[in-house]
Formats: C-alpha cells, sequence, structure tokens
C-alpha cells in the first residue's frame, strides 16, 4: 500500500534522507524510530509530497506521489505532530471542513461518535478550537484522519501532547484500524508505544534506514536495546 | 471544494473580531462620508437652483434697453450638481461652477468652492471616493494578506492540503470568500447611495445617477478585488504572515500615493497647461485667428468694420450704411462675433485638449496602478472630471453664441433705420433660457471602457498569477 523506492531527499549537498526502500502492507504498522533529525518527519512529508523529491519514488497503492499528488492524497489520512486547527471554528467546524475538502460529508452524530472514540470529553466538540489544549486538538486531528476512512494512515509523533490514558486508546484505535487493513506508517520516538502499536519497526539514523524487523519476532527489552545500540553508534 | 475554502474563510473573517472591529469602522467612515458629501452636494444643488431662477428673472426683467446693452447685462450659466459628485467630488471644489456668459467672450468657469474654504478644511474633505481609493485596499489588505502565509505558518495548510485540497481550490475558495466579504460591504453602500439618490433628487436632476453610481459600484468592486488578488499573491509567495503584510503595505503606498502622484507630476510636465495670464494673453493675440487680418485688436475691429461695410454697401448698392434695410451695427457686432468665434474656439480647445492628453498619459500608466483608473472612472461617473466641465463650457458658450446672435437679430430687423434702438422690457422673455444636459451615461461609458478594461485585467491578473504560484506551493518549507 505505502512504497518507497530509493526515495531520497537533499538539501543542497546535504542529505536528509538517503536512498530508502520501505514497504507498508494493509494492515501493517510500521513505526519509524529515530533520533531528531533521524530523517522521520522527511520520510512522512515525501509520501505526502510536501517536499519535492531528489531521487526514487513513494508509492501510494502503486500510483507515484509526485506525479498524482491529488488522487494519493484521497488514499492518505495523516495526523501531524502538533494538529493545528482553525481557532475560530468549533471543533466540530474544524471535522466538517477537513472531512468536506476530503469529499466526505460528517453528520452531527458521525462526529459526536468520532469525537468519543478518540476521547474527546462532552460538549468539547462545539467549543471554539482557540480554547482546546493540545492534547484536545491532536484528538481532533485523529477525529479527522479516521472520518476520511482512508486506506492509509501516515503519522508523525500523533501521541505528543496526549496524556497517557488517551495515548493509550489511540494505540487500541490504531490497532483497530490496522484490522480492517489500513496500512499504517507513524515517525514516533516512543519505543514502547512502537512495540505496542507497530507491526513492524524502522530505525532511522542520519537519514539513512539502520534497522527494520518484525515485532513478532521480538520482546520489547530486545526492541529497546536495539534502539539504544543504534543510538550509541 | 471551492464553495467549502469560501464557506470556511468567510466564516474565519466575519468570527474574526479586528475584522468586526475594522469593518465597523469603515462602514462607519463612509457613512460620515456620505452623508456629509449628500448634504454639501443637495446644498449646492439647492444654491444652484435658486441662483439659476433668480438670474432667470434678473434677466427677464432688465426693463427696456437696448439689445446689445442687453447682450452685455448678461447672464450666469450654472454647472448641473450632479448627485453621484457627493460621493466624489473630483475636480469641482477646483474647478469653477459657473460661467459668465456675455458679448464678445467666452469665459472660463469661476467660483471655485475650495476657494470659498479656509486651507484647515481643505486638509479634512474626505470623501466616500477618497475612503474607497485609500483606505478600503488597506483593509482588503489587512483581511487577506494572511490567507495562505498565515495558514503555511499555523500549520494548518498542511493538513488541509494532505485531505487532497488542491493548492488552486483552496486560493479560488479564498478568492471567492475576499470578493464576497467585499460584495457583502459593498453592494448594499450602492444600493443605499442609489436609494438615496432616488429619494433625495427632484426627477429633473437625476442625470442618470443610478446608472452612474452602478457603474461607480463596478469600478470600486473591480479595484478592490485587484487588491484582493494581490494580497492572495503575495500571501502565497511570502515565506510568512509578517512578510506578506510588510510587502504588501509597501505595494499599498506604492499603488495608491507614489504611482499616482508621479503620473500626476509627468502628466503636468508632459502636456503643462497654460497660466491663466499665458491664456487670455494667447486669446489677445488672437492665436487660432483664421482670416488674414492683424493681431492688433483695435486695427482688426477697424478693419473687420470697414470690410463689412464695403461687402453691405456693393451688395445693396447704397452710399451709407444707413441707407441699408437693417441696422448695420447688429450686424456688425455678430460679425465681430463670428470673427472672434475661432479664435476661442482654438484657445480653449488647446485648453481642453492638454487636459485631455493629461487624461490619456495617466491612463497609460494605469498599468502600474489601478487607483489611476479608479479614479479617472469614479469621477467621469460623478460628473466632476474635466470633461465633464468641457461639456458644459461649450455647451454654455453655445447657449452664448445663439442669445447674443438672437439680441443682435432682434437689433438688426427692430432697430433698421434707427441710430438708437430701444427693445422693449418684454423682449428678454423671448430668449431661450440656458437649458443644459449633462452627457449621458453610456457616454460617458464609452469614453472610459479604458479605464474599466484596465481595472478589469488588474482584478484577473493578480489572481490568475497567484494561481500559478499557487500550484508550486508547499505547506512546508
Amino acid at each position: 500500500m505505502l512504497q518507497a523506492i530509493d526515495l531520497s531527499k537533499m538539501y543542497g549537498a546535504v542529505s536528509a534522507l538517503e536512498p530508502l526502500n520501505l514497504t507498508v502492507e494493509p494492515g501493517q504498522v510500521c513505526c519509524l524510530l529515530g533520533a531528531n533529525g533521524a530523517g522521520k518527519t522527511t520520510t512522512i512529508h515525501l509520501f505526502l509530497d510536501f517536499i519535492p523529491r531528489s531521487g526514487g519514488q513513494a508509492l501510494v497503492d502503486g500510483i507515484d506521489v509526485a506525479e498524482e499528488p491529488v488522487r494519493t492524497k484521497a488514499l492518505l489520512a495523516y495526523v501531524p505532530e502538533v494538529v493545528n486547527l482553525y481557532g475560530s471554528l468549533t471543533g466540530r467546524e474544524n471535522l466538517e471542513y477537513f472531512a468536506e475538502i476530503a469529499g466526505t460529508r460528517v453528520r452531527p452524530d458521525r462526529a459526536d461518535e468520532l469525537a468519543a472514540k478518540v476521547g474527546l470529553q462532552d460538549g468539547a466538540l462545539d467549543m471554539r478550537v482557540s480554547n482546546y489544549s493540545k492534547g484536545m486538538r491532536q484528538k481532533v486531528g485523529i477525529a479527522i484522519a479516521l472520518a476520511k476512512q482512508a486506506r492509509a494512515l501516515i503519522m508523525d509523533e500523533p501521541l505528543s501532547g496526549l496524556d497517557p490514558k488517551a495515548a493509550n486508546e489511540f494505540s487500541h484505535l490504531l490497532r483497530e484500524v490496522a484490522g480492517e487493513g489500513v496500512a499504517a506508517l507513524m515517525a514516533t520516538h516512543d519505543v514502547f508505544r512502537a512495540k505496542e502499536v507497530g507491526s513492524h519497526i524502522g530505525i532511522m539514523k542520519h537519514g539513512r534506514l539502520v534497522d527494520y524487523f518484525a515485532t513478532d519476532d521480538k520482546a520489547h527489552a530486545d526492541i529497546e536495546q536495539i534502539y539504544l545500540e543504534h543510538m550509541r553508534d | 471544494m471551492i464553495g467549502v475554502v469560501a464557506r470556511k474563510e468567510f466564516t474565519e473573517i466575519v468570527r474574526d473580531g479586528r475584522f468586526r472591529w475594522l469593518a465597523a469602522a469603515c462602514v462607519l467612515l463612509i457613512g460620515v462620508a456620505a452623508v456629509s458629501g449628500l448634504q454639501v452636494t443637495l446644498d449646492q444643488l439647492r444654491d444652484r437652483n435658486a441662483a439659476t431662477a433668480s438670474e432667470r428673472d434678473n434677466f427677464v426683467e432688465q426693463g427696456a434697453k437696448n439689445p446689445h446693452a442687453a447682450a452685455h447685462f448678461g447672464q450666469y450659466a450654472f454647472r448641473p450638481v450632479l448627485l453621484p459628485a457627493a460621493l466624489d467630488p473630483g475636480v469641482i471644489p477646483y474647478m469653477g461652477s459657473m460661467i459668465w456668459l456675455e458679448a464678445h467672450r467666452m469665459n472660463l468657469p469661476e467660483f471655485r468652492p475650495a476657494e470659498d474654504s479656509a486651507d484647515f478644511g481643505r486638509t479634512a474633505q474626505l470623501s466616500v471616493a477618497w475612503i474607497l481609493q485609500f483606505i478600503a485596499p488597506l483593509f482588503v489588505i489587512v483581511v487577506t494578506f494572511a490567507a495562505v502565509a498565515g495558514e503555511r505558518e499555523r500549520g494548518t495548510l498542511a493538513l488541509a492540503m494532505s485531505q487532497g485540497l488542491s493548492p488552486g481550490g483552496m486560493l479560488l475558495g479564498k478568492a471567492v470568500a475576499a470578493v464576497g466579504v467585499l460584495l457583502a460591504m459593498l453592494v448594499p453602500l450602492i444600493l443605499l447611495s442609489i436609494l438615496v439618490v432616488a429619494l433625495a433628487a427632484p426627477a429633473a436632476e437625476e442625470h442618470g445617477a443610478a446608472g452612474r453610481l452602478a457603474w461607480m459600484g463596478v469600478g470600486y468592486l473591480l479595484y478592490l478585488v485587484s487588491f484582493a488578488g494581490l494580497s492572495l499573491l503575495v500571501s502565497t509567495l511570502a515565506r510568512n504572515r509578517r512578510n506578506a503584510f510588510f510587502a504588501l503595505t509597501a505595494i499599498w503606498l506604492l499603488v495608491t500615493v507614489a504611482i499616482p502622484r508621479i503620473a500626476g507630476d509627468l502628466a503636468a510636465a508632459a502636456y503643462p497647461t497654460p497660466t491663466p495670464t499665458e491664456f487670455w494673453a494667447g486669446i489677445r493675440r488672437g492665436d487660432g485667428n483664421r482670416s488674414e487680418l492683424g493681431d492688433n485688436p483695435q486695427l482688426r475691429v477697424a478693419e473687420i468694420r470697414a470690410r463689412l461695410t464695403s461687402e453691405l454697401l456693393d451688395e445693396y448698392q447704397v452710399d451709407s450704411v444707413d441707407q441699408l434695410p437693417f441696422n448695420f451695427t447688429a450686424l456688425f457686432l455678430q460679425r465681430l462675433e463670428e470673427e472672434d468665434a475661432p479664435i476661442f474656439d482654438y484657445n480653449f480647445d488647446q485648453l481642453w485638449d492638454t487636459y485631455e492628453r493629461q487624461r490619456h498619459l495617466q491612463q497609460l500608466t494605469s498599468v502600474l496602478s489601478p487607483a489611476i483608473a479608479v479614479r479617472q472612472l469614479s469621477m467621469a461617473m460623478a460628473g466632476a472630471d474635466p470633461y465633464a466641465q468641457r461639456h458644459f463650457s461649450v455647451a454654455a458658450e453655445q447657449h452664448r453664441r445663439a442669445f447674443v446672435s438672437q439680441l443682435n437679430t432682434i437689433q438688426a430687423v427692430e432697430g433698421a433705420g434707427k441710430r438708437f434702438y430701444v427693445a422693449a422690457g418684454e423682449t428678454w422673455r423671448d430668449i431661450r433660457a440656458f437649458d443644459y444636459e449633462p452627457p449621458a451615461t453610456s457616454d460617458v461609458l464609452s469614453r472610459h471602457l479604458g479605464d474599466l478594461a484596465l481595472l478589469l485585467v488588474w482584478a484577473l491578473a493578480p489572481f490568475s498569477l497567484a494561481l500559478l504560484a499557487a500550484q508550486r506551493a508547499r505547506p512546508v518549507r
């Protein structure tokens, strides 16, 4: 569903992403672990065609994102690290707006259902977003992604700002959507959460994918050990 | 998708407290200017109508006298006041509002309203046109400068584009919202102006005011849309909101103040108008004199008299002008009028043509600033531009020549064989009053199609460029 073939990004002479080869099949959750500047966000931005690539291809369902950006985005949902919404609109209006530009109409009862699913407290959906906390905005961002019912989910530190309970609920939610056949690519610093939700983990360092494995084969302690060893090098 | 973006954008703008305060301030300012302008215009209209009636009474009741003395008694032609001038007084304060019509002489309009106001009063002049030309673009910029740069800076652009929002769709949606806001503010203003004019103006004073106001509205809408387009273009290209705002403020200053001022100075330098002294000196010299008669006024008059005498004595086979079957003096006075007419026409045409050349040069510079085009269109539609003055001046001169000719004819016929002829007091009732109709709206419009076309280009070009720029826009840099 998501495929990187020799995908790379250079900023002048500096390489932000070395040629990357990666595949995320439907039902898989691939977590990219790595320190700041490792190339996780660059990979995500390339899949979203937010930045022009320097080489290779990023494919969504076999379609090149740079050649057909609008068509591939119809297949994707995105949760950024910091969900920025329109402060003068309510959470519901934001949800309806972002869903509508994705071509989906969200009825009021569906909006309430999504709000409950992401753990947004009662009545919060009808408050202006300018009064929201970071965590509340993050939850609306996740609801927006869920409302799209996309076949692939791309997330850049989606748990940022969420309290432990909400983060745990999100993990359940992510496993649920993956169980429905959605392919997910998630950048995170959180080794514990990566092990909990990821079917695969990729470790990135200095713009390179230095390790990639299925989580089923490894215990949590092993994953943490592998990650720390890579970080030490 | 465009509609979805436009609706969201509109809601955001309307909910923005800063917008509401700014819009309220603009509406209040425009309201005050409109009421004050209408008051001044209605006062001018009332004064003009009263003066016209009184002037006619004075002429008709001047009593028994020689018709040529009646021609010297003269009469004033008062420039009509068009109600759209309440919104845009144009050059009216600086050009005369009436012309003294008398025998032998074509006069320039006199009594300029600006001469009657103190200097501090002049600086305090506030018209709806001024607000729409200078303040409203700033309002448009404040409302739209963050449209794209702000979304990028806040991060909402990334989320929106990840949802499949195309850059073009986003920009068009924002453009529709910006135009919607402008329409929401301008249309009620135009309709209200038309309604007020319909209620305030006697039918005879309407002079196509509704149509003129509607075209002014179209011009201002295109003008403000051009600023919305510029604002969206800069917002698309700018790195952040701050840069967009400063760039747009500089553009605003350049487009509304600097370029029109430079264009005006350039036009005046390229086509200088004569000073009043130079102008009347040209007439005294007989510039444009088509006859082979000399330039010396006294000799010229004596020569005209000698030639006419010779012609008439030959034609009627008489020895003295006293034997002619009509009053010779009347014919001589009429001949003087006819000999002087080309001189007046030449010098006045030169003057008006200079204004026209200045206008054409300024129209060319509209390529650099839509403020010039909208100013020209607005003044013209308000009947407050030099062309309206020329139209009035030409009509007044035609009337002068007609009534002087009519008086000379009366003297020629009724005064035949009489050395001193005195016409009865009732005679003057037969002299037609000055009845002037300003140029039709369609005529004014046809003269300013170039300005309208330029405004249309200005309204569309920045949007098109913004659309092109948006195609390459990325939500992150």
